[in-house]
């Protein structure tokens, strides 16, 4: 009987091994994750402000979502916010990565540390390092405008120019690592496709146009998802520099949920704003990843 | 954009020269331009750093000044005196240590299961672990609040290290790093008799010590700078992380910015060390094929 | 001595308690300004000294995060701290649902009720009748001056009506110096002045913020940046006291806590502020003061012990001793009227030139307009900074239009 058993564990190791790899990180995931996930899919469906009974309202939360003007203006800014980073921070850190991959370049262990710091410091800490650098009054930054003759900006106090502060501060923290992912990627690919192209005469922008680009697309592609998701899950600094103002101009779809739940106390709204990004951050990537043709490399 | 480059050919083993973009000027250029964005990047902590030597007042006047007039070590005993800043060190410590442990144990584990075995409902677990990459965080906050409370868990050491331990994004990595080993290997240790997790655990592990690395670095860095959830599950001052005591250093109604600044800056210096002794592993890391979709 | 006097009265008074409560209990503080947590440690330290088993933890949160984890505490039915402070803007978000998740204390307070002043006391954080917190602050807000700078501009002080306070500023602004810094996020100057026509909500609970002397203030605040430019726009935080310390402009009004702050962070200015109540329109519409801010503290219905909870609360907020120590480690004008009449009160303060603010204080402390709350502040307020405020002041709308959108979003939510 023993024996048998052993026999057939033997024999179906291959087959039961790949559960038993899998499973530890799944009992986690079941427990913090998926209960969670789904209690507040539940709580969607409710009507729960404050503390006490809560009542089933269906779709009703979705559909005052869909009409409701402020959030709304949660997925412009944060859609704004994610254009920045896969139209100024992704094109920025290809170049930073196509500079550092340079073989003439010296000093490249400096550089590679140097724009990296900002990524492995907590974001509070760099929230608090930023209140000063953009405070229109003592800030860093118009001290450095003023010095060269030009006149003050309103960084975080004015509507129009809050949501740019956060992008350059976004540009400041992820280019380095942006440019990393980049770097990994051309230190990838494989030199024998320069050699036939450089004897068949083309030069350094060909290359660049028909080796470099086409045979970066699965890192670019993993880059702009990456700034996809982190751009519309953005909370820690506009939160901690302008609390989502001035007139909502840095209010994003993480902060209106954390604010309908935790100061307006409509947790299943939350819930409901909480699945509604769920459902965007999933169809763009969807898109993203249809668009780049990843299923079908996938399956060859 | 990139500079000339001399290609060797592999088989006739001379050099094919191709045409240069950038010369003499334009190298100089980039030069610059990077040096440009190196002071850019430093200058913030230059001007924390200098904050925390300056009185309260003499970071708010007029001209701003980037070296401090007045050196105050002020700031640093307010810091000693007021708070329990060693021991909230000492709980980051135990807390990043052990979460990325365990981190980094969960994620080659099943990373190297996604990677290496076809069975069925693989490919739907994948794509579970993808979506939970997207998912925002602060949808969990109340049921996962709730959830610790009845574990009674709050105020412990468990309630920061267990929850986010396991971490799909590392999971992903794991695999594309355990893609590159080659089956091969793994099939030769097979047919010496091995088992599957001594397959693991001798032969893919000692192969995987980059992708180890980043992960580790990754892991340990989240672990570090973590936030919004120390904040909802610890109340006890002396349980606090040393990002979340810097944190609650802040607010309206306190604004000690130097000293705010000096806790900033004491706990930015560990990770920066721990990233700086790490970094070359970590780019070896990266660079070795970590993100092959 | 008064302290250790008074300790022994308690001492013979709750002996019985002692000995029935002879274990170690442990109460949890939950609190997020810095002056109010000093204040309630000594507190905590004196109320050992009669129930040497009770020990209060008292902790220190981010204003934001503290309510907010207090809330989801509150939610969960786990976690809560037994005694928390809840800032007055804040308390409209506990009273939301068909439950509250505080302690009623109208039955625990009883008589001394009339030993309150309701309005800043009670009155902030009643809902239903039901009284779930008690706030030792009135906070009757005073116009503070840089009387030095008035004194440069052949000035002796603002003025006592808007109109005369333009005019003075008008000369003030020629020897280089603001009259006022207005933040433009914030509704806290606008409160203040509208107030004395209901403010936020009338009594009933309506939004009152679009009446006519709301309008007439926002009006005022229009006129004072853009029309007579002799206010700035505020810088915030920290910031704001580099510019008033920087002289950039001459007047902060402000409530009795707020001294403390100034104290604090501009401390190089002592002796060079004065106080006087607030200008009123020369119409006589408006009031020499107003409430700002206040903080009330909760007894939470996860208390394990409430009665200890209340014992401590009552020695810090209904206690002459107790009163008195807020005031001088923290500025807080009492809400307990017995210690109104200590003399330890009326000490004259060096940082404000001399002057007396309790007798200041006193004196306008009837004519504060009434505060009305609602469960829907926090939005409420929220949506007339992004709205009004804002756009007002940054003009890139007209007052009609603003109010407008207000009155729309308002209906919204409240619907």
């Amino acid at each position: 009987m023993l024996r048998n058993l052993r026999l057939s564990w033997d024999r179906n190791q291959r087959k039961i091994a790949p559960y038993l790899f899998v499973a530890p990180f799944f009992v986690l995931f079941a427990i913090f994750l998926a209960y969670p996930v789904i209690y507040s899919l539940v709580l969607s469906f409710y009507q729960a402000r404050g503390l006490g009974s809560r009542t089933f309202v269906g779709l009703e939360n979705y559909i005052e979502l869909f009409l409701d003007r402020r959030f709304h203006k949660a997925i412009i800014n944060t859609t704004y916010y994610a254009a920045g980073s896969v139209f100024l921070l992704s094109p920025l850190a290809l170049l930073l990565a196509l500079a550092l991959n340079a073989k003439w370049l010296k000093l490249k262990g400096l550089f590679r540390v140097a724009f990296f710091v900002p990524v492995i410091t907590s974001e509070v800490v760099v929230a608090l390092m930023f209140a000063l650098v953009f405070d229109q009054d003592f800030g860093l930054l118009n001290a450095g405008l003023r010095a060269i003759g030009l006149s003050a900006i309103p960084w975080l106090r004015s509507p129009a120019w809050a949501m740019p502060s956060i992008i350059l501060l976004g540009v400041w923290i992820w280019l380095g690592l942006n440019a990393l992912y980049f770097l990994a990627g051309l230190q990838n690919i494989d030199q024998e496709y320069y050699e036939a192209a450089a004897i068949d005469g083309a030069n350094q922008f060909q290359l660049f146009r028909y080796i470099t680009i086409p045979l970066l697309k699965p890192v670019i592609l993993f880059v702009v998802i990456q700034a996809i998701v982190g751009s519309y899950q953005l909370f820690t600094q506009p939160w901690v520099l302008t609390g989502g103002g001035p007139q909502d101009a840095t209010l994003t779809i993480t902060m209106y949920l954390y604010l309908q739940a935790f100061r307006f106390f409509n947790m299943g709204y939350a819930s409901a704003i909480g699945y509604a990004l769920v459902v965007i951050i999933l169809t763009l990537s969807l898109i993203q990843l249809v668009a780049f043709g990843t299923f079908r490399r996938e399956d060859a | 954009m990139a500079a000339d480059q001399t290609v060797t050919a592999a088989k006739t083993g001379t050099p094919v020269k191709v045409r240069a973009l950038l010369t003499g000027a334009g190298r100089l250029l980039v030069l610059l331009l990077l040096l440009g964005g190196v002071f850019l990047t430093a200058v913030p902590y230059i001007y924390m750093v200098s904050a925390t030597f300056k009185p309260n007042t003499e970071i708010y006047s007029i001209p701003i000044t980037l070296w401090p007039r007045n050196v105050t070590y002020f700031n640093y005993q307010q810091l000693f005196s007021e708070f329990p800043f060693a021991r909230w060190y000492g709980n980051s410590v135990l807390v990043a240590s052990t979460r990325t442990l365990l981190s980094v144990f969960l994620s080659a584990l099943a990373g190297f299961g996604f990677a290496k075995y076809r069975f069925p409902g693989r490919n739907v677990l994948l794509i579970v672990l993808i979506a939970t990459v997207m998912l925002p965080f602060q949808v969990l906050l109340v049921p996962l609040f709730i959830e610790m409370v009845r574990f009674r868990w709050i105020d412990t050491y468990w309630a920061v290290i267990v929850p986010f331990a396991a971490n799909a994004f590392h999971i992903f990595l794991m695999r594309q790093y355990m893609l590159s080993v080659p089956d091969e290997l793994l099939d030769a240790a097979r047919i010496d008799g091995c088992s599957e997790f001594r397959i693991f655990a001798q032969v893919a592990l000692p192969l995987m010590k980059p992708g180890l690395a980043v992960i580790s670095i990754l892991a340990f860095v989240q672990s570090w700078n973590d936030f919004l959830w120390p904040l909802i599950v610890l109340n006890d001052i002396n349980m606090f992380t040393v990002n979340l005591g810097v944190a609650t250093m802040v607010g309206p109604y306190r604004i000690q910015y130097g000293t705010v600044m000096a806790g900033s800056f004491l706990s930015t210096l560990p990770i920066v060390i721990f990233f700086l002794t790490m970094q070359r592993q970590f780019i070896a890391g990266l660079t070795s094929g970590a993100i092959k979709l | 001595m008064k302290i250790a006097r008074a300790s022994i009265v308690w001492m013979l008074l709750l002996l019985a308690l002692c000995v029935n409560t002879a274990f170690a209990q442990t109460l949890e503080f939950w609190g997020f300004a810095d002056n109010r947590n000093k204040w309630y440690q000594a507190m905590a330290e004196e109320f050992k000294k009669i129930y040497p088993n009770v020990t209060i933890n008292i902790r220190s949160f981010p204003y934001e995060e503290m309510h907010n984890r207090l809330q989801a505490a509150l939610i969960a039915g786990f976690g809560a701290p037994d005694i928390a402070d809840v800032e007055i803007s804040r308390m409209g978000q506990f009273v939301k649902g068909d439950q509250v998740g505080f302690v009623p204390l109208n039955d625990l307070i009883g008589d001394e009720i009339n030993n309150l002043y309701t309005g800043a006391a009670t009155a902030p954080w009643t809902w239903q009748e039901n009284i779930y917190g008690i706030g030792n602050e009135l906070n009757a807000v005073l116009m503070f001056y840089r009387w030095d700078l008035y004194e440069n501009a052949g000035l002796e002080h603002p003025g006592t009506t808007w109109e005369e306070f333009i005019e003075n500023g008008k000369k003030l602004a020629a020897t280089g110096v603001k009259t006022l810094a207005i933040n433009d996020q914030g509704w806290e100057y606008w409160w203040i002045i509208a107030s004395a026509g209901n403010g936020f909500f009338d009594s009933q609970g309506a939004v009152a913020a679009d009446n006519e002397f709301g309008r007439k203030t926002l009006q005022l605040l229009y006129d004072l940046l853009h029309t007579h430019e002799i206010a700035m726009v505020a810088p915030l935080d920290a910031a704001y006291y580099g510019a008033m310390q920087a002289d950039a402009f001459a007047v902060h009004l402000g409530a009795p806590w707020y001294q403390g702050f100034m104290k604090d962070n501009a401390a190089s200015l002592a002796g060079k502020w004065k106080m006087m109540p607030l200008p009123v329109f020369a119409d006589g519409s408006g009031a020499p003061t107003a409430t700002h801010g206040g903080t009330g503290t909760v007894i939470t219905n996860q208390s394990r012990y409430p009665d200890i909870a209340w014992e401590f609360i009552k020695f810090a907020n209904l206690t002459v001793e107790g009163q008195i120590a807020a005031f001088n480690m923290a500025n807080l004008f009492p809400t307990y009227t017995p210690a109104w009449t200590d003399d330890r009160l009326y000490r004259t303060d060096d940082y404000f030139s001399g002057q007396r603010p309790a007798e200041i204080i006193s004196q306008v402390a009837p004519l504060i307009p009434p505060l009305n709350n609602s469960p829907y502040w926090p939005e409420v307020t929220d949506a007339f900074t992004r709205l009004v405020i804002t756009p007002v002041l940054q003009n890139t709308t007209t007052i009609d239009r603003a109010m407008q959108d207000f009155r729309r979003e308002v209906d919204r939510i409240m619907r």
